[in-house]
C-alpha cells in the first residue's frame, strides 16, 4: 500500500481533523463533504457533533424551519472571495430570536458555522429547536429531502459535487417512507453549488463559461424556511403593486397614497414598510439594505428595490403576488432628491467607546454623529450594562425609516474601547446656570485624550479635544477616536432641573490688571456687608467644579482641564489664590486665558500686556474683549452656583470694574465702548443682562477701605502692574464723600521691573521676552524667590525701583504737607508691584507676606523720614490675601452701591451725576518749572515742585497754545527736602555721588516732553510735571542700567 | 534548460540548497530554473549561490556563462498583505466582536481569524488561501514547452502545506490557458517526516498530521494534472530538525545517512527532473512514485566535495593568479584553458576600465576579489559558508588546475559588455568564473 493509501484511504477516527489543514477558501466545506463522505466507521470521532448538527440543519430547512438571509461580503473581505466565485452569504437564521446558526454551502447545501463545537448542539436542539421534528414536519422535511437528492442526481453528472452530495445525503438522511398526502407548499430556491476545482486564486479553469467555479441548482424546501416578505396589501385582499410603466408614487412625507387596481379604494402605505426614510429637508432619501442580524420587520423584508436617479423601484417576484407577472411593481420617486441606499450597521460606531470606566450609569449611545437625525426617540433607548461581564446592550433604539427596533450590543475587548485615561465634560455644568444659559463647552480631557475628537452639531471646534455650543446646551455630544473613526460614543445629556420665573440680580466687581486680575462678587442679599475674600472672591481653583462630568474625571496638559479652565491646584504655591492671570493663550479664532505656561494647542500663542494699547497706536481691544469675555464666562458659572441663582430664568448682573487714571480720554472711551460690546456678547451667549459700573483704579481703592474719619488723611498708591495709581484725600466722616487732593496716574508699574529685569539678565530681545514670561509665571506662582531669590540683578533694580515709586510718594506728601502744615498723611500702599519685595526676598518663605511686607515699607517710610507720611497699619490688609484687593473690593462695591459711577464716560456723555472732581488728575509738579514769555504779554509762570499740574489744576487764563511756544526752564535740584536717609538711599541705588547726579534726562530732551506734556484750549494745562515725565520716561530704562 | 524547480517553504528551500550544491560540485549536470516561494525569509545559502551565479554570468541572458549554462533562481517571498491578523485583512478592522456575525465568520473560525499573521502560518494551509491572492499571479511560475515541473515541499506546515495546491494548480491554469504544450507536473511531498518541537504550535503534532492528510486529500482533489508524486518520510522514523542551523545556513552539513529525508527528496526530485517514461494513470493514489533510485549518491557527493573544496582553498591560499602573472612558460605550467580565460577576462578589464594601469592592477584584483567572492567580505557572506565543510586533506598540484576543462574563449562570443562597467567589475566576474569551472570540475587525482 502506498503512503498515500495509507495516509488518506485509512481510518480517521483518531484523527483531530481541522478543516484550517485544508488549503483553500472553502475549506470548512470541503471538510464536511469528505467527512460524510468517508465511510461511517472511519470517520473522526471529533466531528460526530458537527455531522450530527449539519443534518438537524438540512432538515430544519427542509421542514420551513430556518430563513435563509442573504449578506453581501463587504470590502475589503471582497476582493479575497470573489476571485473563488463568493460574493455574498446566505446565513441560515432561526426565526425565533433571529440567530444565524449556520450557512449554505457550495459542497453539503448547509453546514454549522466554523465556531459551532459540540456544547452547541444542545443550544440548537433545545433553545432553538432545530433539528427536532415533530412526526408531521418530519414527514415534511422527508418529502423536501427526498426531491432535494432527485433533483441533485438529475442534474448533476456522475463525479460531479452534485452528484456526490446526493450520495451523502441519500446515506445520510435516508427517507424512512415514501412521501404521501398532499404536498406542502413549496418554493424553489437557489442553494450554491461548486462546479469545478479552484484552489488557486489565479486559477483560469472558472473563465471557461461551460465550466464555471460556482454554480447555482434550484431546490424544493418548505414555503416556510424563506423569511416573509413584505406586500402591500389593500383591504380587500389584493396586493397594491402596479405595473411595471406605471406612473411613479411621489411621497411627500413618510407616507403615500396608493389606490387600489381592484376595488379602487385609496389605502396610504407607509414608506418604513419599504425600509425608506424620505429625509425631505435635506432632499435625501435613504433606502436601508436589509440587515440580517437585525429582527425582521413584522412584516417583511420588501424586495431589495432599484434606484435609477430620484426613482426607487420594487419588483416583486411572480410566485409571491400569486403569480401575476405585470402588477408587482411599485415605484416612487422623488423629485430633487439624492437617493441612496444604505446599511444600517453604518449608523452605529463598530466599537463601542467607553471613556474613563464602565461603569452602571453609563449613558453613551452608539449612533454615529452623522447619523443622529436618523434616530428618533433617543430618550427612549434602554440602556443595560453589565459591568462584571464587560457589556451594554442598547434596546429600542428606533430608526426613521426601519419599521422595528433595533438592539445593539457591545461587548468584551471586542466591542468595547474603555479608555481610563479619557474623560468627558461640559462646562458650565447646564444644571448649575440659568435656564437662559447658551454658551457651552464640551472638552476630552485624560492623558490619552489627545487621541480622541468631540464633535457637536452646530458647535464650533476650538481644538479637536473642545467644542464650543453659542446656542444651547450640548444634548448630543460625539466623542470619536482620530486614528479609527470606527470607534466611538455619543452622550445625550439633559438639564435636571427646570428653569424658573425669576429674575435676580448679582454684582460682580472686575480688577482688570496688567499681569493679574481679581474676580469679586456678592448679591443682593449681602450688598451691604463688608467684602471678604473668602465669601466674595473668585477662586480660580474651583471653577471646575461647575464642569458636568459624562465620564470620568482628569485634569490635562499643565494641569488644566478642557485647556481653558484652570487647574484644580491652582492655589498650590500661589502667593494669591484668587489671582487670575491676565494672559491668553491666542488660537486661531479663539484664546484663553493663559492659566499655565503649557500651551493647549500647537501653535498658540501667549499675549499679555494688552490692558493697554501701545506707544505706536497698536490697538489691544480685541485681546481686552476676548480676555474679559473669557473671564467672565468661565467665572459666572460658578458665581451663579454659589448664589444659588442658578434656578432663575435670568440674572442681571452688575459688574464694576476700575481702570488707571493713566488712561487717556482715547482709551477710556475704547474700554467703554469695548464693554458695552462685551455685554451685548455676553447677554446673547449667556441669557443673562449684563450692564458695567467704572471707576478709576484710585478710587477703588479709596472706596474699597471705607469711610476714612473726619479729618484723616490718606495717600492709597496703588501699584499694579501698568500703573502707580494714587490719591491723596480727606476722610469727611461717614456718609460724605471724601474730599480728594491729588489724584493720578503713573505710567511707572511691575511690568516696568520685569521688563528691566528680564534687560539686565538677557541680552537678546526674544529671550528678554522669554524670561519675563517666565518670572511672572514665578511670580503667579509664588516660585520667584526660590528661582530668581539669590539674584543679585533682580534686588538692585528692585531697590531702584521702590527709591523711584517712593520719591514719588514723598513728593506727593510734602506737596499737601506745603498747604496742610503738620497734617499727617497716612500712607496705604495697595497693588502688586509693592509685593515685589517679599516675591524676590530670599529668606521670606518662612515669613507670612505680610510680615516681609511691613518690615520692607515701614523702613521705606523711616528712610523717608517725613513728618507728614507714616505707613498705615491696615487691618483690613490683615485679611486680604494681598493689598491689590483693594481695587476689585472697590470695583464690586461700586456696583453694589446705590449711586453707581460710570466714570469711563466722564466727558464723554456729560453724565451731570458725575463728580468731575473725582476724574480729574492733580499731581504735584515735584520738580520746578517755569514757562517764560507766555503769551502775548510775554509773562512767566512757574511752577514749585508742590504745585499741582493735571487736567484738575488748569494754569489760569493761558491756553495750551500759548503755553507751547514759551520757554521751559526746570530746575530739578528744586525738590523736596530729603532726609539724610533718604538721600542716601537713594544715591545707593541710582548708584550715583550727590542728588546732582541722580539720572535726569537733558534738558532739552525734558523740555520737549514738557512740551508736549501742555494740553487744553482754552483752559491749557500741564498734564504731567517733571518728575512724572522722569519716572515713566527716563527712570525706567535706568533700571535696566544697575 | 527544460527543468523546473519550485521549492516551497523551509523544507523545499533545504533540498533545492543541496540540489544546488550538487549542481556546484558537477554532479547534478543539467541546469535548471527554480523558483523559491516562502513566507519566511529565503535561506542564506541560496541568497549567496544565486548571487555568486549572477556573478558567473557572461551573456545578456541571465543564464549565459562563458562556455556553459547557469541554473536560474527566483527567490520570492509573498507580500503580506496589509493586517496582523487574518480578521483584520478582511475587514480592515483590528478586531471582531465575538457577538459580531461578519461573513468572515462563515468561513473561517475565530481562532484563525484571530492569528497573529506577522508571525506565521500557525500551520494553518487555508490562510493560504487568503495570503497568496497577489503572490500567485507571478510570471515566475509560467513552465516552458517540454518543462518537466517538481515541486519540492512540506504538506504538513503552513507555507508548504497551504501554497503546494494552489501553485501546482497555477502552473497547469497558466500551461492550460497558453497552450503551453509537454509540460509535465511532478511532485516531492514532505510528509510528518520530523518531531515536532513542543508547544511551538498549538495542537502541534495533531494539527501536523490533520495538515498531512488534508493536504493530501486535497490535491486528489484538486490535482488530476500530477503526474507522479513521491511523498518522504510520512509513516516512517522522525529525525530532529534545528530550525535555527537551518536557517542560519552556515557550512549546514548535509546528512550522515542516504536514507535520511532530506537526501531522500534530493534523490526524488532528481528522480523526477529526470524520469521521462511515466504517463499519468487513471487513479491519483497510483501516481505515487515509491522507486527512486540512489542517485545522487551520498559517499560520491561527498568526494567530490573534498576534492573541488580543496583545490578552491589552495587555489586562493596560493594566490595562483598572482604567480601565473609573474611567471613565464604559463601555458605549460597551467595550461592553455586557464590562461586564455584569464587573459580574456583581462583585455575585457583594460577595454572596459582603461589601459596602462589596469594591466598592472588586475591580477591583484582577481586575487582580491577571489578572497571576496569565497571567504566573504563585510556582511556580504562567502560562497564557502554555503558549502558543508570538509576536513580531508589532498595535496594540489598545478596539473590539477591544467586538467580542469576550462570553458573555451570565442571571439565575438555572446558577452554582454554592460556586466562589466564598474569598477573591479572583470576582475570579479573572472574571479567568480574560475570558482565555477574549479567547483564544478576540479579533481585532485
Amino acid at each position: 500500500m502506498s503512503q498515500f493509501q495509507t495516509i488518506v484511504e485509512g481510518p480517521w477516527k483518531e484523527l483531530e481533523l481541522y478543516a484550517e489543514s485544508i488549503p483553500n477558501l472553502l475549506h470548512w466545506d470541503f471538510s464536511y463533504l469528505w467527512v460524510l463522505e468517508k465511510p461511517a466507521e472511519l470517520r473522526p470521532f471529533s466531528w460526530r457533533g458537527r455531522l450530527e448538527a449539519w443534518k438537524a440543519l438540512l432538515g430544519s430547512l427542509a421542514a420551513g424551519d430556518l430563513n435563509i438571509v442573504e449578506e453581501a461580503i463587504p470590502q475589503p473581505m471582497l476582493g479575497f472571495t470573489k476571485v473563488f466565485g463568493i460574493e455574498s452569504i446566505s446565513w441560515l437564521v432561526v426565526p425565533r430570536g433571529n440567530r444565524r446558526v449556520g450557512v449554505l454551502s457550495p459542497t453539503v447545501l448547509v453546514r454549522p458555522l466554523p465556531d459551532f463545537v459540540d456544547e452547541d448542539l444542545d443550544t440548537l436542539f433545545r433553545q432553538n429547536r432545530i433539528g427536532r421534528l415533530d412526526t408531521e414536519r418530519q414527514a415534511i422535511a422527508d418529502r423536501f429531502i427526498a426531491e432535494i437528492t432527485e433533483r441533485l442526481l438529475e442534474q448533476s453528472a456522475e463525479g460531479s459535487y452534485g452528484s456526490r452530495l446526493a450520495e451523502v445525503i441519500k446515506r445520510e438522511l435516508p427517507v424512512k417512507q415514501p412521501a404521501s398526502g398532499p404536498r406542502p407548499i413549496s418554493i424553489h430556491h437557489p442553494f450554491p453549488l461548486l462546479r469545478s476545482r479552484a484552489w488557486s486564486p489565479t486559477s483560469t479553469y472558472r473563465d471557461a463559461s461551460e465550466n464555471r467555479l460556482m454554480g447555482q441548482i434550484e431546490l424544493p424546501i418548505h414555503r416556510g424556511g424563506i423569511r416573509l416578505t413584505y406586500i402591500p396589501y389593500c383591504h380587500c385582499g389584493k396586493a397594491l403593486l402596479q405595473k411595471r410603466e406605471a406612473a411613479p408614487f411621489v411621497p411627500m412625507g413618510n407616507n403615500f397614497e396608493v389606490t387600489c387596481n381592484h376595488c379602487k379604494q385609496p389605502n396610504t402605505l407607509a414608506l418604513e414598510d419599504l425600509l425608506i426614510w424620505n429625509r425631505s429637508e435635506k432632499a435625501k432619501v435613504f433606502i436601508w439594505e436589509q440587515d440580517a442580524s437585525l429582527e425582521p420587520p413584522q412584516l417583511g423584508y420588501p424586495p431589495i428595490p432599484t434606484i435609477q436617479g430620484s426613482e426607487v423601484v420594487f419588483e416583486w417576484d411572480s410566485p409571491l403576488v400569486a403569480g401575476d407577472k405585470d402588477y408587482r411593481f411599485l415605484r416612487l420617486r422623488f423629485p430633487s432628491a439624492t437617493v441612496e441606499a444604505r446599511a444600517i450597521s453604518g449608523l452605529f460606531y463598530s466599537k463601542l467607546l467607553v471613556p474613563g470606566v464602565l461603569h452602571g450609569e453609563f449613558r453613551g449611545l452608539p449612533v454615529r454623529a452623522e447619523w443622529l437625525a436618523a434616530c428618533s426617540a433617543l430618550d427612549a433607548v434602554e440602556i443595560e450594562v453589565q459591568v462584571p461581564a464587560r457589556e451594554v446592550v442598547f434596546r429600542n433604539i428606533r430608526v426613521k425609516g426601519w419599521p422595528t427596533p433595533i438592539r445593539r450590543v457591545y461587548a468584551g475587548d471586542l466591542g468595547l474601547a474603555v479608555e481610563p485615561l479619557v474623560s468627558v465634560g461640559i462646562f458650565p455644568d447646564p444644571d448649575k446656570v440659568c435656564g437662559n444659559w447658551r454658551w457651552f463647552r464640551a472638552f476630552l480631557e485624560g492623558a490619552n485624550g489627545k487621541d480622541f475628537e468631540i464633535s457637536l452639531e452646530g458647535g464650533v471646534k476650538i481644538l479637536p479635544t473642545l467644542v464650543e455650543s453659542l446656542t444651547s446646551f450640548p444634548e448630543l455630544l460625539t466623542v470619536l477616536r482620530r486614528s479609527a473613526p470606527d470607534i466611538g460614543v455619543t452622550f445625550k445629556t439633559w438639564r435636571d432641573r427646570q428653569a424658573g420665573e425669576e429674575n435676580l440680580t448679582a454684582y460682580l466687581g472686575i480688577d482688570f490688571g496688567t499681569t493679574g486680575t481679581l474676580v469679586y462678587f456678592k448679591d443682593k442679599s449681602d450688598a451691604a456687608d463688608s467684602v471678604e475674600p473668602k465669601k466674595h472672591g473668585v477662586r480660580p481653583s474651583e471653577l471646575a467644579k461647575v464642569v458636568k462630568w459624562l465620564a470620568g474625571e482628569a485634569v490635562g496638559v499643565g494641569g488644566t482641564i478642557g485647556s481653558f479652565l484652570p487647574p484644580l491646584d491652582t492655589q498650590a504655591g500661589r502667593v494669591d489664590p484668587y489671582l487670575i492671570p491676565t494672559a491668553l493663550w491666542q488660537l486661531d479664532r479663539h484664546s484663553f486665558i493663559r492659566w499655565t505656561q503649557d500651551s493647549p494647542a500647537l501653535l498658540s500663542t501667549a499675549k499679555t500686556n494688552f490692558k493697554w494699547d501701545k506707544l505706536n497706536g497698536q490697538d489691544f481691544s480685541r485681546e481686552r474683549q476676548l480676555f474679559l469675555s473669557e473671564l467672565i464666562l468661565t467665572t459666572v458659572p460658578w458665581v451663579l452656583d454659589r448664589l444659588q441663582l442658578s434656578q432663575a430664568a435670568t440674572v442681571s448682573l452688575d459688574i464694576g470694574v476700575a481702570f488707571p487714571l493713566a488712561f487717556d480720554p482715547k482709551s477710556r472711551l475704547r474700554f467703554d465702548d469695548l464693554l458695552m460690546k462685551l455685554g451685548q456678547d455676553l447677554r446673547g451667549k449667556t441669557g443673562l443682562n449684563f450692564d458695567f459700573f467704572s471707576i478709576s483704579e484710585a478710587l477703588a481703592c479709596v472706596d474699597a477701605f471705607g469711610q476714612a474719619n473726619l479729618d484723616e488723611h490718606y495717600l492709597i498708591a496703588d501699584f499694579g502692574g501698568s500703573t502707580l495709581d494714587v490719591a491723596l484725600y480727606t476722610g469727611q466722616g461717614s456718609g460724605n464723600p471724601p474730599t480728594l487732593h491729588q489724584l493720578g496716574s503713573i505710567e511707572f508699574a511691575g511690568e516696568t521691573f520685569i521688563q528691566a529685569f528680564a534687560a539686565v539678565k538677557e541680552a537678546d530681545e526674544k529671550a528678554q521676552e522669554s524670561l519675563a514670561w517666565q518670572v511672572r509665571d514665578a511670580i503667579l506662582a509664588g516660585e520667584c524667590r526660590d528661582r530668581y531669590g539669590n539674584e543679585e540683578a533682580a534686588h538692585r533694580v528692585l531697590s531702584r525701583f521702590r527709591a523711584a515709586a517712593f520719591e514719588y510718594l514723598r513728593t506727593m506728601a510734602a506737596a499737601f504737607s506745603h498747604e496742610h502744615k503738620g497734617e499727617k498723611v497716612k500712607l496705604l500702599l495697595a497693588g502688586n508691584a509693592w509685593h515685589l519685595s517679599e516675591a524676590f526676598d530670599p529668606g521670606a518663605s518662612a515669613e507670612t507676606w505680610r510680615t516681609v511686607f511691613r518690615r520692607t515699607y515701614q523702613g521705606m517710610v523711616e528712610r523717608v523720614a517725613s513728618d507728614t507720611l507714616s505707613l498705615y497699619e491696615s487691618p483690613e490688609m490683615d485679611v486680604l490675601p494681598s493689598t491689590k484687593h483693594y481695587v476689585v473690593i472697590g470695583a464690586l462695591n461700586n456696583a453694589a452701591s446705590q449711586k453707581k459711577r460710570r466714570h469711563l464716560r466722564v466727558g464723554g456723555t456729560g453724565d451731570p451725576s458725575v463728580n468731575i472732581a473725582e476724574v480729574q488728575i492733580r499731581l504735584p509738579s515735584g520738580r520746578q518749572v517755569q514757562f517764560s514769555k507766555v503769551g502775548a504779554n510775554q509773562v512767566s509762570r512757574t511752577f514749585e515742585w508742590f504745585n499741582l499740574v493735571g487736567e484738575g489744576a488748569p494754569h489760569a487764563g493761558l491756553s495750551a497754545p500759548e503755553l507751547s511756544g514759551s520757554r521751559i526752564d526746570c530746575e530739578l535740584d528744586s525738590m523736596p527736602p530729603p532726609s539724610a536717609s533718604w538721600e542716601s538711599y537713594l544715591l545707593s541705588a541710582f548708584k550715583v555721588r550727590s542728588l546732582k547726579h541722580l539720572p535726569y534726562p537733558t534738558p532739552e530732551r525734558l523740555r520737549a516732553q514738557l512740551d508736549k506734556s501742555l494740553t487744553g484750549d482754552p483752559h491749557g494745562y500741564l498734564a504731567k510735571g517733571p518728575l512724572q515725565l522722569i519716572l515713566e520716561k527716563h527712570w525706567k530704562e535706568e533700571l535696566k542700567k544697575v | 534548460m527544460n527543468s523546473m524547480i519550485v521549492a516551497i517553504g523551509g523544507t523545499g528551500q533545504i533540498v533545492l540548497q543541496h540540489y544546488l550544491q550538487l549542481y556546484l560540485l558537477g554532479i547534478v549536470r543539467e541546469p535548471f530554473r527554480a523558483v523559491v516561494i516562502d513566507t519566511d525569509e529565503v535561506l542564506p545559502p541560496l541568497q549567496t549561490i544565486a548571487e555568486f551565479l549572477e556573478k558567473v554570468r557572461y551573456g545578456s541572458e541571465r543564464h549565459v556563462a562563458i562556455g556553459d549554462e547557469l541554473p536560474l533562481l527566483f527567490l520570492r517571498r509573498p507580500d503580506r498583505p496589509a493586517g496582523e491578523t487574518l480578521a483584520e485583512v478582511l475587514t480592515a478592522r483590528r478586531s471582531l466582536a465575538p457577538s459580531e456575525l461578519h461573513p468572515a465568520r462563515a468561513l473561517f473560525s475565530s481562532d484563525t481569524l484571530s492569528q497573529d499573521l506577522i508571525r506565521g502560518l500557525y500551520a494553518r494551509p487555508a490562510l493560504s488561501s487568503v495570503l497568496s491572492r497577489d503572490f500567485l499571479n507571478s510570471d515566475d511560475l509560467r513552465p516552458a514547452a517540454g518543462d518537466t515541473v517538481v515541486v519540492v515541499g512540506s504538506v504538513i506546515g503552513g507555507t508548504g502545506g497551504g501554497l503546494t495546491v494552489p501553485v501546482l494548480e497555477t502552473i497547469d491554469s497558466i500551461q492550460v490557458r497558453e497552450r503551453i504544450s509537454d509540460v509535465k507536473i511532478r511532485g516531492v511531498f514532505f510528509g510528518q517526516y520530523f518531531t515536532p518541537e513542543t508547544g511551538r504550535l498549538s495542537g502541534n503534532a495533531q494539527r501536523f498530521l490533520s495538515n498531512q492528510l488534508m493536504v493530501l486529500k486535497s490535491m486528489e482533489e484538486a490535482l488530476p494534472m500530477l503526474q507522479s508524486f513521491h511523498i518522504v518520510g510520512a509513516r516512517d522514523a522522525k529525525i530532529e530538525r534545528d530550525p535555527e542551523e537551518e536557517k542560519a545556513g552556515r557550512h549546514f552539513p548535509w546528512p550522515r545517512e542516504a536514507s535520511h529525508p532530506f537526501w531522500e527528496g534530493v534523490q526524488a526530485l532528481h528522480f523526477l527532473l529526470g524520469e521521462s517514461v511515466r504517463n499519468r494513470t487513471t487513479g491519483f493514489k497510483n501516481r505515487e512514485v515509491s522507486e527512486i533510485g540512489d542517485q545522487p549518491e551520498l559517499d560520491r557527493a561527498r568526494l567530490r566535495l573534498s576534492h573541488a573544496l580543496q583545490i578552491v582553498q589552495d587555489f586562493i591560499g596560493k594566490e595562483t593568479i598572482s604567480h601565473i602573472a609573474r611567471e613565464n612558460w604559463v601555458d605549460s605550467i597551467w595550461g592553455p584553458g586557464l590562461i586564455d580565460l584569464i587573459s580574456h577576462y583581462w583585455r575585457i578589464a583594460i577595454k572596459m576600465e582603461g589601459g596602462d594601469q589596469m594591466l598592472e592592477q588586475f591580477p591583484g584584483k582577481v586575487q582580491q576579489s577571489l578572497g571576496e567572492l569565497w571567504g566573504g567580505e563585510g556582511k556580504t557572506r562567502g560562497l564557502n559558508i554555503a558549502l558543508p565543510k570538509h576536513d580531508q586533506e589532498a595535496k594540489v598540484r598545478p596539473k590539477h588546475l591544467r586538467k580542469i576543462p576550462w570553458p573555451v574563449v570565442k571571439l565575438g562570443g555572446s558577452v554582454d559588455s554592460r556586466l562589466f562597467e564598474g569598477h573591479g567589475s572583470s576582475a570579479q566576474r573572472l574571479a567568480a568564473t574560475l570558482l565555477f569551472w574549479i567547483l564544478r570540475k576540479g579533481e585532485v587525482r
